[in-house]
């Protein structure tokens, strides 16, 4: 069963009450929540996303919600995972990006069976790319233009490696996060895209999820094998343009990314060296999105 | 070229280091701290050399042997 299967009054139920347990990728959640943004999102988000047993095993117990006594005045979103809150609270129409970045959190918190690698993943042909890069470089927003375009999205934030299938790239298949005027880039880009609810100032300014692709999401158990690492660098009059980048510089920025390279020691090494010798590596510098797309069309045909 | 046998005892790496050599660049992990170095040039050369025991060492060694024995890569054996 998948969650565009409950009626809207059965999702608003699961959500108030035993929960909707939700699996994107290896991971499962039980997701609990009594704020109309998390229903939101879900229901146009997450529609496509396979719903787990009720009863069986979840990895994390993730609740968004607004404790009664302040519903009324300044009414506030609480993360809480497995009864703990790793974030301060934040006001109530944030409540899904609330819960994007929680559940993110879960996974490069807890999840340290795989390396992973704060970087997009995306594959065409069974050739997938690794988009490496530190926030604000336009990383999502080409990802999430890749995606509109056929490309099949593993992850617009977070690359996990299973040293346990070969270095394998294992999907989550979650909607892309986009911040300020990359969402109207990709409304114009893409207008049939559609988004999640828009939460305005926050810490990243505003900001607004695209539904990932549904072949993304019906793929999602499917791994891939990385081809190329690439860094995206977007500059408002950049010439489109992609630039070889040596495997010791390609490696040691990669390291940079990693969430938890130091915490696996030598497996982290061995994993992040054998990616990046099987890998083509580059920069790229782009400021039109249709360009940046045929250069990575050719890079997988 | 100088001549390893130019110094009185010969270098080896230390243990734990982990290394992947690519064209010019020699990465190094050394699972003893935690540090990942990436060398280039002349210091790439001078760990390979010392790893195959080679004879042959890159040019003025002396301040490259005590970068890398400061960054714990080489000792000289025995020690």
């Amino acid at each position: 069963m998948i969650l565009g299967e409950l009626s809207d009054n059965e999702l608003k139920d699961r959500l108030k009450n035993a929960g909707v347990i939700l699996r994107t990728g290896p991971f499962i959640f039980r997701i609990k929540s009594n704020l109309e943004p998390v229903h939101r999102g879900l229901a146009r988000l997450y529609d496509q996303f396979p719903l787990g047993d009720e009863t069986g095993f979840v990895d994390f117990d993730v609740q968004v919600h607004t404790p009664l006594w302040r519903r009324v005045l300044h009414p506030q979103a609480r993360f809480l995972v497995d009864g703990q809150a790793p974030f301060q609270p934040l006001p109530a129409d944030q409540a899904f990006a609330m819960l994007e970045w929680g559940l993110n959190y879960c996974v490069y918190a807890h999840a340290h069976q795989y390396l992973i690698i704060h970087a997009a993943v995306l594959e065409r042909n069974g050739q997938a790319v690794i988009l490496a890069a530190p926030p604000g470089s336009g990383k999502s927003t080409l990802a999430a233009a890749l995606a509109c375009r056929g490309w099949r999205l593993l992850s617009d934030e977070l690359t996990l490696i299973d040293p346990a299938r070969n270095g394998q790239l294992v999907p989550l298949a979650r909607p892309v996060s986009l911040k300020n005027a990359s969402i109207d880039v990709l409304r114009r880009f893409h207008p049939s895209a559609i988004f999640g609810p828009l939460a305005h100032d926050t810490s990243k300014g505003t900001v607004s999820h695209l539904r990932p692709p549904d072949n993304s999401v019906a793929r999602m158990d499917e791994t891939a094998t990385a081809s190329h690492i690439i860094f995206p660098q977007y500059s408002p009059d950049a010439t489109t343009c992609l630039e070889p980048l040596s495997r010791g510089q390609a490696f040691m920025q990669l390291a940079e990314n990693t969430v938890n390279y130091s915490l696996l020691g030598e497996e982290g090494f061995t994993q992040l060296a054998d990616r990046v010798e099987q890998c083509v590596c580059h920069h790229f510098r782009y400021s039109k999105l249709e360009e940046a797309v045929d250069v990575f069309h050719r890079l997988s045909s | 070229m100088a001549d390893a046998n130019a110094f009185n005892h010969p270098l080896h790496l230390t243990p734990d280091l982990y290394l992947r050599h690519w064209d010019t660049e020699t990465l190094v992990f050394n699972a003893a701290s935690g540090d990942t170095h990436l060398l280039c040039g002349p210091a790439a050369q001078l760990l390979r050399a010392i790893e195959t025991q080679s004879r042959s060492l890159p040019d003025d060694p002396d301040t490259l042997i005590t970068k890398l024995r400061g960054l714990g890569l080489i000792e000289q054996a025995g020690s």
